[in-house]
């Protein structure tokens, strides 16, 4: 006897891998705790993050979108606009870092840094340079609808019952003063200057003490919060660490599953969903991406979503009423999913980072 | 000046202001009025423009006297009489903190969904005849947005409407409130937002005198 003998058949490659078609593998999660259907989950992080929201609204669960546009609004015209992206208007955080530097600015722990790029006669927010695609109007509107934002985070933080940040990057742009930007400035706006922009490829220590203290200081204003973390499978698009892209991918993405591990194996209410494994591990042969192989395609995005609910379900069982058919006074109980929010399946997903391709060598 | 009246309900309305003009006073107007969001007598089957024919098709009620067909050469001003997304709604829409350009963005959005842009567009795809637009402009409370964002709004509006060739014709100024809302009195009914004949009678005369149109002694019908 020992150990290996009662290890169920998902534990064994051949079984659960080898011996099976891609697509019937499962049991490649096991949730730590239930979300309700009716439990408000909010979604930040890097790109790959958007897709969580789209299929929670899909499956009638509670996606709640704290900064909502108007509802008479297209959902091109509200993505366009960072709307109904992310639970608040933050576009893309790529790392945890970042996150904890949002966090800090909406519950007044840190000062916003008054930097504001101009543009013309337009007004970039640096903190969410593609936010709009024109600019603001004046400095003051970039700082007062940043102020909304952070409001909105602030309720997201203190409302939602599950929130889900997706890991994107360890590459990351500073200003000399020791704030962060999401993307380096010269790319999305502003311009670059070596004597005040620091790029750090970010360590483990770094990156795990920046997603603990960001997982510590949400719970210290809602202490139910579940956290649920995952990694985005998607290459860099850019690498200014000097290593071929591929190689840097790697080290990133392995930096940053470490973490999550790390995290989730310390904390109860944290756990950590393998959408970064499902599409690329060598199993699933790269059928995943699109034919630049970075892109997930919308099969992969199908499998990785229907292999999270299916866990969901397989554990906890279906929830027997969907959101939508609810008794009107649960409302009462819950932030709902907006009306615009539930109109959102088919936008694109948003990556701001995408826009370093065009500093490329051509061809 | 020949001119069309394309419109919904609001538009029997008007013609039923007109209607109680005395006859040598009646504007000839040709009417083309579909209720129930443009569609047939049996609410089934939306108004349709032939682009080849250059005509709105099917109007469950007009007054021409070349049939149900609106043709587009046959006018040198189209009066479009709706009732979607007025402005006191549009500015309930976009009451939220928002950008300029998303903004702007938006109640182009907005006002591009109704069914008069559609027609406007239509209009002006073949024709540079003149074009009104006349819809219900103020709420008849300030429960949906405040007078300020009416105001703001309804300018906003005017623009979007002047940059596709549109002109959008104030509400009579006899059926609003000090602040800018609808009188109540000035409505048949909260529901349908329909003028009162009077007030019916008070848009007619706004709309003639934007127009500047001759007295008329002919009817149509």
């Amino acid at each position: 006897m020992n150990p290996y003998k009662s290890v169920p058949e998902k534990g064994y490659w051949k079984q659960a891998i080898a011996s099976r078609s891609p697509f019937d593998v499962t049991e490649l999660w096991d949730p730590k705790f239930r979300i309700p259907r009716r439990a408000p989950i909010v979604t930040f992080g890097s790109c790959f993050a958007q897709h969580f929201a789209k299929a929670l609204l899909k499956r009638d669960m509670n996606w709640f979108d704290a900064e909502p546009a108007p509802a008479a609004v297209s959902d091109g015209l509200a993505v366009t606009f960072g709307y109904r992206t992310f639970s608040a208007r933050t576009a893309n955080i790529y790392t945890p870092s970042l996150l904890l530097q949002w966090l800090r600015w909406a519950f007044g722990d840190a000062e916003v840094p008054t930097e504001v790029w101009q543009t013309g006669d337009r007004f970039v927010d640096p903190f969410r340079p593609r936010i709009e695609p024109d600019g603001f109007d004046s400095p003051e509107t970039v700082v007062r609808l940043r102020n909304q934002t952070l409001a909105a985070l602030r309720d997201c933080v203190t409302k939602a019952k599950v929130f889900v940040f997706t890991l994107g990057l360890t590459e990351s742009w500073f200003h000399k003063d020791g704030y962060e930007y999401p993307m380096c400035p010269g790319t999305a706006g502003g311009s670059f200057d070596g004597a005040q922009h620091v790029f750090v490829n970010q360590r483990f220590t770094q990156v795990h003490e920046a997603l603990e203290q960001a997982i510590a200081l949400m719970r210290r204003h809602n202490p139910r919060l579940m956290v649920l973390l995952t990694v985005s499978p998607v290459p860099l698009i850019a690498t200014n660490s000097g290593e071929h892209v591929l190689v840097a991918t790697m080290q990133s993405k392995s930096l940053l599953r470490s973490v999550a591990w790390e995290v989730s194996a310390s904390h109860d209410f944290v756990d950590y969903f393998p959408s970064y494994e499902i599409i690329n591990a060598p199993s699933f042969k790269g059928m995943f991406f699109e034919p630049d192989q970075r892109s997930v395609n919308p099969v992969g995005v199908d499998f990785v979503m229907r292999s999270f609910f299916d866990a969901r379900e397989r554990k906890f069982g279906a929830d027997a009423m969907p959101a939508s058919r609810r008794a009107p006074n649960d409302k009462d109980k819950a932030p709902a999913a907006s009306e615009g929010a539930t109109r959102r399946h088919d936008a694109d997903v948003v990556c701001e980072e995408e826009v370093l391709a065009a500093f490329g060598p051509r061809g | 000046m020949k001119v069309c009246v394309i419109g919904n309900s609001h538009a029997g309305s008007l013609l039923g202001a007109l209607d109680a003009l005395p006859e040598d006073r009646r504007p000839a107007w040709d009417f083309f009025v579909a209720p129930n969001g443009f569609r047939d007598k049996a609410g089934l089957k939306a108004i349709v423009h032939d682009s080849v024919r250059g005509a709105f098709l099917g109007f469950p009620y007009y007054r021409s006297d070349k049939g149900a067909d609106a043709v587009i050469a046959d006018y040198d001003c189209f009066i479009l009489v709706g009732a979607h997304h007025p402005v006191g709604a549009i500015a309930g829409m976009l009451k939220q903190e928002m950008s300029d350009r998303f903004r702007a963005a938006a109640l182009a959005e907005i006002c591009q969904t109704t069914r008069l842009y559609r027609f406007a567009q239509a209009i002006r795809s073949t024709s540079t005849a003149r074009i009104l637009l006349t819809t219900r402009l103020a709420p008849t409370d300030a429960n949906r947005a405040d007078v300020a964002d009416i105001a703001r709004t309804a300018a906003e509006v005017a623009a979007f409407w002047a940059g596709h060739g549109v002109e959008l014709i104030a509400q009579p100024q006899a059926t609003l409130t000090p602040e800018g809302l609808t009188r109540m009195e000035a409505l048949i009914s909260v529901e349908n937002h329909h003028f009162t004949l009077d007030a019916s009678t008070l848009a007619l005369e706004t709309l003639r005198a934007a127009l500047a149109v001759p007295r008329a002694v002919r009817s149509s019908e």
